[in-house]
């Protein structure tokens, strides 16, 4: 039964309780005994310490501030943050922001020959006068998309600035303002070396489609997915190394694996798709036939959709379903009448129906 | 008709000299060993002289008093629990400030393993409570401590008599739970190292 609050009164302290007892109260009543012991621990301040306590309050006594300082201060804070709304939205700062767009432009590094030639379409080695390349604009016609890489293949290495030659190196536009000239003697940025985790998944890439060393590019892409399991690239690495797992011919690891990735996000997400339906064509062709119609409905080359066509054929074939797969081998013929299996295709409609 | 007569608040001094003494152990027995006492007590009494010109002497200036130090102190302890969490390394109630057991005035003894002993069995009462919602703990340590009535507690605390019944119980069973499993941990050792000097 719940006990009225003004019980508290009748409670015993424990501190009250008749010594020498084994209860639970009894014994915690000892503890509260003992803490209550002078000289437990120092209990109070004596003397010197409070007469310390009262210089250090003189010492710190300080005029209030005025009562008006806080409501001033809360009316300016929302003075302000007014101002500033308004002031965003009826362009009162519209000159600062247009200095700061200005500022926020970066400096245009000189151009050289090269690059005037391959925007000007000109093969011409001599170069143009200054006054005409800064004064006349490339017609449309004759201004290509230039080839950025061909271009940076042609500038000198990174590691080596070359100072440009006056004769050979001109700047687009006006006369050369004197930050021109200073952005001019700057080296110019180094390339970043990348990092330990792209260089490993490169590695593991360059032994998988590079060199289809499958055995050694699986170890390094098993490093790699150990060692960066949450990286932004890892999911790459997972898709590599079903790949190289298929090369191995381990289809049920690989399998596996297909199981257990998110194929949602995948820009390979169709073609993987149909290799989890091949590889489960073997034991489950239920979820197979799943997988091949989902293929079937997003996919985009005849390449998956024949090999899509053919497994669920397949499928439906062993699954009793004859009609289903006669309807699929039908337009597996009528797709791709020179299929790798279009021949075995029309045997098997020539011999059930 | 009568005349209302509304006394002047007292001085800060006369507050200081006649309390000072008395907040300070108030200020010990809620912070438990370990805890800056000295650090409270100026807490206090800056609270108390940037208030005291409102005080009306509707309570005590006893309770208005034991008010201040209540939440002082739970300030205080929060901001070591933050501090603590924030740095890793914050001190247990056995970890603070040391300062050294004063030799008893009277009565206690003089026997300096007695001293630590009852040192030691101050810490672990201190420490069942450690955990404990500010609330309860407080509550806990006024009743049992302090031996102050239920009505006090409530007026200190400002909640209702039932509240501080309500806390005061729970508290008590959290003590003796932590307890029991203390003395089970010890029995469980004790097996242990018998069954260990057991062996050949």
């Amino acid at each position: 039964m719940k006990r009225a609050p003004s019980d508290v009164e009748s409670i015993l302290r424990w501190r009250d309780r008749p010594e020498g007892g084994r209860s639970d109260d009894d014994r915690a009543a000892a503890l509260v005994r003992d803490a209550l012991v002078p000289g437990a621990f120092p209990v109070g301040l004596d003397d010197r310490q409070l007469t310390a306590i009262a210089e250090g309050l003189k010492a710190e006594r300080r005029a209030s501030p005025p009562f008006w300082i806080r409501p001033a201060l809360v009316a300016a804070l929302l003075t302000v943050s007014v101002a500033s709304v308004l002031g965003y939205e009826t362009g009162w700062f519209a000159p600062v922001r247009e200095r700061l767009r200005f500022r926020s432009i970066p400096l245009a590094a000189p151009e050289t020959i090269e690059h005037q030639k391959k925007r000007g379409g000109h093969s011409q080695a001599a170069p143009a006068p200054a006054g005409q390349a800064s004064d006349a604009p490339a017609a449309p016609g004759n201004n290509p998309v230039p080839d950025v890489q061909a271009a940076e293949s042609q500038r000198p290495p990174a590691s080596k600035p070359v100072i440009p030659h006056a004769s050979l190196v001109k700047t687009v536009g006006a006369a050369p303002s004197r930050k021109l000239a200073l952005a001019d003697d700057r080296p110019p940025p180094q390339p970043a070396e990348p990092s330990e985790e792209i260089q490993t998944l490169q590695r593991a890439m360059e032994l998988l489609r590079g060199k289809h060393d499958a055995p050694a590019a699986l170890a390094a892409l098993d490093d790699y997915i150990a060692r960066f399991p949450s990286s932004v690239l890892a999911p790459e690495a997972r898709v590599a190394r079903i790949d190289a797992l298929l090369l191995l011919d381990r289809s049920d690891e690989a399998l596996r694996a297909l199981e257990a990735l998110p194929l949602d996000a995948h820009r390979r997400s169709t073609e993987l798709q149909l290799i989890r339906g091949e590889l489960r064509a073997r034991t489950d062709c239920g979820r197979a036939d799943a997988d091949f119609t989902a293929v079937l409905a997003a996919v985009r080359t005849a390449a998956l959709e024949e090999r899509a066509l053919y497994g669920r054929a397949a499928c439906r074939s062993s699954q009793g379903d004859a009609g289903g797969a006669a309807a699929d081998l039908r337009s597996y013929v009528d797709r791709f009448p020179n299929g790798a299996h279009a021949e075995w295709a029309r045997r098997w409609l020539q011999n059930t129906h | 008709m009568v005349p209302v007569v509304i006394a002047a608040p007292p001085s800060f001094d006369a507050v200081y000299r006649a309390h000072a003494k008395t907040v300070s152990r108030w200020a010990s027995r809620l912070l438990g060993p370990g805890g800056d006492c000295e650090d409270v007590v100026q807490e206090v009494f800056i609270v108390v002289r940037h208030k005291l010109p409102r005080f009306d002497g509707q309570v005590e200036i006893t309770t208005w008093l034991y008010e201040i130090t209540v939440r002082v102190v739970q300030g205080w302890r929060r901001r070591r629990r933050w501090w603590s969490w924030a740095t890793g390394r914050g001190p247990s109630p056995g970890r603070g400030r040391f300062q050294a057991p004063p030799s008893p005035p009277g009565g206690g003894t003089h026997d300096p393993v007695a001293r630590l002993e009852g040192r030691e069995r101050a810490l672990l009462f201190y420490q069942f409570l450690e955990g404990l919602g500010e609330a309860y703990r407080t509550t806990f340590i006024l009743f049992e401590l302090e031996g102050l009535s239920g009505e006090r507690i409530a007026e200190i605390t400002g909640t209702r008599l039932g509240t501080v019944w309500v806390r005061l119980t729970r508290a008590r069973r959290i003590f003796i739970e932590r307890m029991r499993r203390l003395e089970e941990q010890e029995e469980q050792e004790q097996q242990q190292q018998q069954r260990q000097k057991g062996r050949p």
